[in-house]
């Protein structure tokens, strides 16, 4: 450490009282609207993404009973077929840019920095910032709908259908912008998972002391940052040709309508582990806590994780079997196809080993990993259906895809979700969910989802094909149909009692203890909710489940100043500490910034000069942002 | 110096390997099609071979690490070792397919 200056003032010299009000001084967010605006706490942003996220997931459920109301009869005349186009784009695009993506970043913005023993995520700034383009972005595509605007090109609007011969007006310009706001929101979080993970770590975190969450959220951030710019750079491609009167994907212009094809997957089968690996993280948590025991096979886990996440990247064209490609070719896909499952199994057995070897407690966040289980083995068989192409050719665009990616994308997602959230409310709100409740909510969803969707796969291989807004009755879909849309209330009323515990259990569920689960990982070092500089004293770890070697408290790392926000910054293999850092005070600017870049992006859908007029507001607010503090870095 | 590096060629020979064969996959079927040379089949599996010595490499150099750098290279074996697989796979869809098939 450098040598102490005059005047700075130390952790060292306080006891835990007096370094608790000190502390509290400096980290806390000040009452009132103007902090809230411009707040920089992980914690306070990490609440807002979650909360926003679940209130998309809940507009996103509502389209989809609309969808099926449309859908239980033949012929039905309920909702238009120019309207039914709108809402299953909106569906889809908001579950998964808006929805999906976000709320697993957004576990990772509040509980990152709690599990690896810091005071703040890196970056603070950059992190409200990007709750704030994602709000914009995601308001945008609603306000777009509720104007009758909203997109009507499928989630992935393939060109020619998005393009300027096609899709005249706003729409697909809406689709293309909210994409770059979303992206940009993604890749801001995951700059901020892998410095807070490879340099803000507990003294003694070395990698092999990583919990398996904060691994999944590391992998998972190196994907969104390789995956995302193909898609941010794939939709200003079509706002160009929509706008300037560019030609990436006019073929009659020497373009290529199969390059968006290619790049929209490129970033899109990734998307899928995006969503995927941090659950892995979660069921990985709570298998260890529920059971007792360490997760079977931490090192075969990491691997997996890793290996997953470089082999998403050599599947995309399995979504492109029917595209006229060399089937030899398509084989190479086929074969990165299977050969994903061998790490999506050890995961799988790592869990089942645990499990077997454990004392299961059959808690509700337990009850969601086993529903997990079910339900993701079969997404990942009809997986490897699909990954074959003569097979694939004959249920393409049908409902036997529909319902694969329910189970790959709910099963693999959504439930890890709630279960997480049943697991880590205590944490967030310092109360607990209603034990019998969710007992319940699990039980609805899980019979509600297998009756809505199972029924899918039969109907696809009946031929009914994907994205239609109403069928003839001499078709033979109707009674499963029927069936389907009955089913989706049973799982609509799972949701919704899902919804109302979370919000009553908020304001009055019981008060948690400490560490209401007997986990071992760090957040439940801490008081729950956490205080704003979550750790009095840093933590020092020894081992993978620092809270059960150190029952009673843990060893903590001194010498850090009290009179402003300080961190430790770490070595990326063993978290040796090797400086003291500033963090950022809270600012207001990021806010500026987020409505500075929303008005040119807006604008710039009707005008590529707004890119050259909004650039000066951005760059006045970066100014801001960015203003010399006149105080030094770092100390090492 | 040499040998901390070689401890390494399991994190990174087999994927790029692999990235590469992906790649190639999709480019060199026009020409065995044209050329009647098996291309793709001696270009992916010239890749097997090197990621398998990539692996071997790792093995034979990863001995007397502290714990936690151990642990790097012992993910990297195993990770390699699912994109050998997957080269494999790779390798066999050469030689069932013909490459003018569209």
């Amino acid at each position: 450490m450098t040598r102490r200056a005059v005047g700075e003032l130390y952790d060292t010299a306080f006891n835990a009282a007096v370094l608790d009000r000190r502390l509290a001084s400096i980290w806390s967010t000040p009452p009132g609207l103007w902090g809230a605006l411009s707040t920089v706490d992980h914690k306070i942003i990490g609440r807002r993404y979650i909360t926003t996220a679940f209130v998309f997931l809940a507009l996103g459920g509502l389209l989809s009973l609309l969808m099926r109301l449309q859908l239980a009869q033949p012929e039905a005349r309920f909702i238009g077929p120019d309207r039914y186009n709108q809402i299953f784009t909106m569906h889809g695009t908001n579950m998964m840019f808006l929805f999906a993506v976000p709320v697993m970043q957004a576990m990772a913005i509040y509980l990152v920095p709690l599990m690896v023993g810091t005071r703040n995520i890196a970056f603070p700034r950059l992190n409200a910032f990007s709750y704030w383009i994602y709000l914009a972005g995601g308001l945008l595509l609603w306000v777009a709908f509720v104007l009758d605007t909203g997109p009507d090109i499928g989630w992935f609007a393939y060109v020619p259908l998005s393009g300027p011969q096609y899709a005249a007006g706003k729409r697909a310009d809406i689709w293309a912008q909210m994409i770059t706001f979303t992206e940009v929101s993604a890749l801001a979080v995951a700059v901020e998972i892998v410095v807070t993970v490879f340099k803000q770590r507990a003294p003694g975190m070395s990698l092999d002391r990583i919990p398996l969450f904060v691994w999944s959220m590391l992998v998972t951030s190196f994907l969104v940052i390789l995956a995302m710019p193909a898609i941010m750079v794939a939709s200003t491609a079509l706002i160009l040709d929509r706008l300037v009167g560019t030609h990436f994907f006019n073929p009659a212009e020497g373009g290529d309508v199969l390059l968006w094809q290619h790049l929209f997957w490129f970033f899109g089968h990734p998307e899928v582990y995006i969503v995927f690996l941090p659950a892995v993280g979660m069921v990985s948590t709570i298998v260890a806590t529920f059971t007792r025991r360490p997760v079977f096979g931490y090192l075969g886990m990491v691997m997996a994780l890793i290996a997953t996440a470089v082999l998403s990247f050599g599947l995309w064209v399995h979504h492109m079997f029917v595209a006229g490609l060399p089937r030899l070719g398509e084989s190479f896909f086929t074969a990165s196809s299977m050969a994903i499952a061998v790490p999506a199994g050890v995961q799988i057995f790592c869990w089942l080993a645990t499990m077997w070897a454990g004392r299961p407690i059959f808690k509700t966040p337990f009850l969601f990993v086993i529903g997990f289980v079910v339900i993701f083995v079969i997404g990942g068989l009809t997986g490897v259906m699909v990954a074959s192409v003569p097979f694939d050719t004959q249920v393409h665009d049908t409902y036997f895809v529909v319902a694969h990616f329910h189970y790959v994308l709910v099963g693999g997602a959504v439930f890890p979700l709630l279960g997480a959230i049943y697991y880590w409310f205590p944490k967030l709100t310092g109360r607990m969910m209603s034990e019998p409740l969710g007992r319940w909510v699990f039980g609805l969803i899980f019979a509600g989802f297998n009756l809505t969707f199972f029924p899918m796969h039969i109907l696809g291989l009946r031929g009914m094909p994907r994205r239609i807004y109403t069928y003839q009755p001499e078709m033979p879909w109707s009674g499963l149909n029927i069936f389907i849309s009955l089913s989706a209330i049973i799982l609509a009323i799972g949701f919704l009692l899902f919804f109302i515990d979370a919000i009553r259990s908020a304001k009055s569920g019981p008060v948690a203890s400490g560490n209401p689960w007997g986990a071992t990982t760090l957040e439940w070092a801490t008081s729950s909710p956490p205080p704003p500089y979550n750790f009095a004293r840093l933590p020092v770890v020894g081992s993978l489940k620092p809270l059960t070697d150190h029952p009673g408290a843990l060893p903590v790392a001194s010498g850090l100043r009290v009179d402003r926000r300080e961190l430790l910054v770490s070595s990326v293999v063993q978290a040796l500490p090797e400086a003291r850092e500033p963090s950022s005070e809270d600012s207001i600017w990021p806010l500026w910034a987020a409505l500075a870049t929303t008005a040119t992006l807006i604008w710039s859908i009707f005008t590529p000069w707004a890119v050259v007029w909004g650039s000066i507001p951005i760059a006045v607010a970066l100014i801001g942002w960015f203003w010399p503090k006149g105080v030094p870095e770092d100390e090492s | 110096m040499t040998n901390s590096w070689l401890r390494y060629t399991g994190f990174i020979v087999p994927p790029l390997a692999w990235a590469l064969s992906t790649q190639l996959g999709q480019i060199t079927p026009y020409i065995d099609c044209r050329q009647t040379i098996p291309w793709t089949a001696a270009v992916c599996g010239i890749l097997l071979v090197a990621s398998i010595a990539g692996v071997a490499a790792s093995w034979a150099t990863s001995t007397g690490l502290v714990k936690s750098k151990r642990f790097v290279v012992d993910t990297g074996f195993l990770i390699a070792l699912a994109f050998v697989f997957a080269l494999s796979l790779q390798e066999a869809a050469t030689m069932l397919l013909d490459s003018c098939q569209r």
